[in-house]
């Protein structure tokens, strides 16, 4: 633990991680509180609005406001600051009302243009990434779409995680044509691209499929598709610590196999499960991404990351019309980054013959 | 020789590990291993029994086939209690977790024999939570309070985990944790070997205090003969997986029969003497892959000649107590 | 204690009977320390020794004695963390000072080193043969590959490998651990050094083939008036051979004389007690305990101000804690031996 901390601090890219991985995930769990709207709020007259978030006007001066936007030209969604007309922007503004967590219901959020409680009156929204094309704050989006991106990750590994545990820890510990067969298993999956393999298990489910099924569809299938390696893994290390002296004096005491396996074996290797829990996660989200995407994932009018993306930014037109459209897959980089540096950090601290030396 | 004549705990009759050198679904079936090649040495009531062997003489696998952490080929291995005798390999359940608990295993390397990722208080007890009659946690940890103090730690090492120890502290807790279940038999492989020098004789120490305080019978393995020959009572020599010669320690020291017991002894750096005149390079090291006939030590015997070859030397007693497997002694 | 110091050398009185231009190795003064994140470890902390022509010097000691560490030294063959400091000179050349291509030419044809696991020291997908015109080039890199055919079955044949054409068309996993050592020392021998440094050559090997390797050895050194290092933590092995003994602990050297001496009328109260911790030839446990030593060898993390041994020393008092015993001269007439200790030669 003290490893773990000290070497953070000499890496402050992994300390960068650390922290927006904190922020984001604890911005996923309120975000009904912080974000400004609902994720299909849709406002009539601000469709493909730039984010208009300011900080000076010499009307009202140093504050954060909102400028009233009109539109120009309705076809290539031109707008134009009116002269005077600025709205402040209010922490704990009151804005739609929205349940936390599907439970509490709450008015107020973190920031917001107070008086504008109803979509339909008067006052100028705040749209701090700006809007799609019907008028949707991305940003509320991303928030709530972070539901379904950040935790996809962290369920879909668990379950590949479990699933390699079993196979990879009965395979490594008692060989011979166990050990055989699962393998070759596993092999098989892994020579499938994986891709192609997520698309084909997607597409001989049906396509009329409400968000939640579909949700818990997509974990099944990378799930299914991601035990293999970290399997293979797992018995190759099953079979190194089992070489052990201690798991031989184990059995001399007449251990059963099962308790040597979760008592003696799985506890060595659980920083590097750790350490693959981290690493996959990426791989999870960006999968998630890749089916929604191609249209077989998360649809509307649930959101996620990827669906923002093949909704909004297929096409570099609409990217460089309106390159805030890019929003979502900008908070994918992040993500993944941030999870590789993290994870690397983990594997390093984690290795017992890594020392930070100064020489690096 | 009945077993209350020679009072014997563990007797070894014609034990053989033949075993295949390649694994795996394509391997060739033709390549074997004779490990071991029909050794017979009885472990008798309190006495240490020294088994002295270079690399391939199969002094290790001895000692892991005693307690079966691999079935033998052929031969046998009996295990005497209290008028009872069985055939380990041949015994049911409850036999054999009763040899486990009474003739125990201690390893060689202190680092690999402990979990590093339990205290000791666990490491001695978690495999007592799986027997039948299991008592309680507050039995065992007063156990392992004994253990501890037995072999001259402290009861609040208990909490401490094996990277906190030196090498030498972490024998004693193997040692510990043998002598848990109360046993009888201690098969001491290598017990010292990866220790420093000046730590060795504390162990020794130690391992003959625990013989006398709790009546042990010890199978003492160590290529090191000096220590061998002051830990045994009676020595066994091994090459090539049989047994060369077995007698009392001294006289095996003063006047070795068999022309590898020889050599061996005369290899061993006494203080005082300086290097032996060169000799040729040993012919044919014991190849273990080739079909046992004739003698071992064939390649390598000064007083080779055609029978050894052909003809196995069987062990034969030349003096009271004394075996010797040549052709040409006795 | 880490301060380099371009080519100082501590003044030291020259040995009686080997002069200073006779001196294969002289070291004077090592220290090496190795920065780590709790801070350096001192693995060798001020040690001297010189081998003459012909000479064998046995460096004794347990893990953490430095005596591998200080060895490597003297070859320049630590890597660019380690913080050498002293007085390093390979047949006159200052081995620190030395540029990175003139330190590999002495390696080799002054000075070769030969480590303990045989096994670990060969690349296993080149042959025998190739291995030898490998090192043979490196000395004369026009040697055609019949010659260096012919100059690798006549060292072979020098260190008893019989069928010595045979065997250079063999690879290293074909041979046992003996036969690997002897071809090591083979290769070590081929450009000719003046010294030989065989660190823990034995410690992997049996005891039938150590006696051979150490037999070797002695052989080589007669025949081409080798000077050899032999270390090793086996007192009495490096008795077999040695013509001093350097015995070191924790880093320091606490005895240095003739090997006779040292073995059998010990000044340091750590070559006693490392003398009597092991069972001596004929005794048995039913007669007599062994003596041995409390305590365990010091981390080379952590070191004690004050004798070494101290803490498991039975002589030990107040004093020995204060401050490292100097290195004080024997003053007897067969001489050149040193010591550290306020109570040499006291029998416990």
């Amino acid at each position: 633990m003290k490893r773990f901390w000290s070497a953070l601090r000499r890496r402050p890219i992994a300390l960068a991680s650390l922290v927006i991985l904190a922020i984001l995930y604890v911005s996923m769990i309120f975000c009904e509180f912080l974000a400004p709207y609902g994720p299909n709020d849709q406002f009539a007259n601000h469709s493909d609005q730039p984010p208009s978030l300011l900080l000076y006007s010499r009307t009202l001066g140093f504050r954060p406001q909102v400028q009233t936007l009109v539109l120009l030209n309705d076809y290539t969604r031109e707008y134009a600051g009116l002269e005077g007309h600025y709205t402040p922007v209010d922490l704990f503004a009151i804005g739609p009302e929205v349940k936390l967590w599907n439970l509490v219901p709450i008015r107020h959020h973190l920031f917001g243009t107070t008086r504008y409680s109803n979509p339909q009156a008067g006052e100028e929204p705040v749209f701090l990434f700006g809007t799609d094309n019907l008028g949707r704050d991305i940003f509320s989006r991303v928030l709530y779409g972070s539901r379904i991106s950040l935790t996809i990750g962290f369920v879909g590994t668990t379950i590949s995680l479990l699933i390699a545990l079993f196979l990879g820890g009965l395979a490594g510990y008692f060989g011979g044509p166990w050990d055989w067969i699962m393998m070759r298993l596993a092999e098989f999956i892994i020579l499938i691209p994986g891709l192609y393999l997520i698309l084909f298990l997607r597409s001989i489910l049906s396509n009329n499929l409400n968000s939640g099924q579909s949700y818990a569809i997509i974990t099944i299938i990378l799930s299914v598709v991601g035990w293999p390696g970290t399997a293979r893994m797992i018995r190759g290390m099953v079979h190194a610590i089992k070489r052990n002296d201690f798991v031989a004096n184990a059995e001399l005491e007449s251990m059963p196999p099962r308790a040597i396996l979760f008592q003696h074996i799985i506890p060595q290797m659980s920083s590097i499960l750790i350490i693959s829990v981290t690493l996959g996660i990426p791989g999870f989200i960006l999968g998630e991404t890749a089916l929604s995407y191609l249209g077989l994932g998360i649809v509307d009018p649930a959101v996620s990351w990827g669906s923002m993306i093949s909704r909004d930014a297929t096409t570099i037109t609409n990217l460089v019309q309106f390159p805030w459209l890019f929003t979502p897959g900008v908070f994918l980089i992040i993500i993944a980054l941030a999870f590789n540096f993290l994870g690397e950090l983990l594997r390093d601290v984690a290795d017992p013959n890594w020392r930070e030396t100064r020489r690096g | 020789m009945s077993a209350q004549a020679t009072d014997a705990v563990i007797r070894v009759s014609e034990l053989t590990k033949v075993y295949k050198l390649e694994a795996g679904l394509f391997a060739s079936a033709s390549r074997w291993v004779w490990a071991l090649n029909g050794v017979s040495i009885d472990i008798r009531k309190g006495e240490t029994y020294g088994l002295v062997g270079e690399s391939g003489s199969g002094k290790t696998t001895l000692a892991k086939a005693l307690v079966q952490l691999f079935p033998h080929t052929s031969g046998s291995i009996e295990y005497f209690q209290d008028g009872e005798k069985w055939e380990i390999s041949k015994a049911n359940l409850r036999q054999l977790r009763k040899f486990r608990s009474e003739v125990k295993y201690v390893f060689q390397d202190p680092s690999s024999a402990l979990d590093p990722r339990m205290d000791v208080l666990r490491i001695l007890t978690v495999g007592m939570r799986y027997a039948e009659s299991s008592p309680g946690s507050a039995a065992l940890a007063d156990r392992a309070r004994e253990v501890m103090e037995a072999v001259g730690l402290r009861s609040d090492d208990l909490q401490r985990r094996p990277s906190e120890f030196s090498g030498g502290q972490r024998q004693r807790i193997s040692l510990a944790r043998a002598l848990f279940s109360h046993p009888r038999a201690l098969i001491c492989d290598e017990v010292v070997s990866a220790l420093d020098v000046s730590i060795q004789g504390q162990i020794l120490n130690l391992l003959v205090d625990l013989k006398r305080q709790f009546d042990l019978s010890i199978l003492f393995i160590a290529h090191d003969l000096t220590v061998v020959s002051y830990m045994a009572d009676r020595i066994g020599v091994l090459y090539g997986g049989s047994l060369m010669e077995e007698a009392v320690a001294s006289e095996i020291g003063q006047s070795p029969l068999h022309p590898y017991s020889q050599l061996l002894y005369s290899a061993i750096p006494r203080l005082g003497t300086r290097a032996p005149h060169r000799r040729q390079a040993a012919g044919s090291p014991f190849n273990p892959t080739q079909p046992p006939l004739g003698c071992p030590f064939v390649g390598r015997c000064l007083l080779e000649q055609d029978i050894c070859r052909t003809a196995k030397p069987l062990l034969k007693e030349v003096a009271p107590g004394h075996r010797v497997a040549c052709h040409f002694v006795g | 204690m880490a301060d380099i110091t371009e080519g100082a050398s501590t003044p030291v009185a020259p040995e009686a009977s080997v002069t200073s231009a006779q001196m294969i190795l002289k070291v004077q003064g090592l220290t090496v320390n190795f920065p780590s994140g709790n801070g350096a470890i001192q693995a060798v902390r001020g040690v001297d020794f010189a081998v003459g022509r012909g000479e064998c010097l046995g460096i004794v000691g347990e893990s953490g004695s430095g005596k591998s560490v200080s060895a490597l030294a003297a070859l320049g063959l630590l890597g660019r963390d380690a913080q050498v400091s002293g007085n390093i000179m390979l047949k006159g050349n200052d081995v620190r000072r030395l540029a990175p291509e003139q330190l590999r030419s002495l390696r080799g044809t002054v000075a070769s080193m030969i480590f303990q696991e045989p096994s670990r020291s060969f690349d296993p997908i080149y042959s025998i043969g190739k291995t030898f015109q490998e090192t043979l080039r490196v000395k004369s890199p026009s040697l055609s590959p019949t010659e260096c055919r012919d100059t690798a079955v006549r060292l072979l044949t020098e260190v008893h490998i019989p069928r010595a054409e045979e065997r250079l068309r063999g690879f290293p996993h074909q041979f046992s651990g003996g036969m690997l050592q002897r071809i090591m020392i083979a290769l070590a021998l081929a450009n000719d050094p003046e010294l030989l440094i065989a660190d823990e050559p034995t410690t992997a090997l049996d005891v039938t083939i150590q006696a051979e390797i150490v037999g070797l050895l002695e052989e080589l050194r007669k025949r081409r008036r080798l000077s050899l290092v032999f270390i090793s933590h086996n007192l009495a092995l490096v008795g077999q051979i040695a013509d001093r003994i350097i015995v070191m602990y924790a880093g320091l050297a606490l005895e240095e004389g003739p090997a006779g001496i040292v073995l059998s009328q010990p000044r340091s109260p750590y070559t006693r007690a490392l003398l009597d911790a092991l069972p001596s030839w004929g005794s048995h446990y039913r007669v007599e305990k062994l003596r041995s030593i409390v305590g365990s060898v010091p981390d080379p993390t952590r070191r004690e101000p004050g004798c070494p041994f101290a803490p498991r020393c039975l002589l030990a008092v107040e004093g020995c804690r204060a401050a490292v015993p100097p290195l004080s001269e024997n003053e007897e007439p067969d001489g050149q031996g040193k010591y550290r200790c306020i109570f040499p030669g006291v029998k416990t």
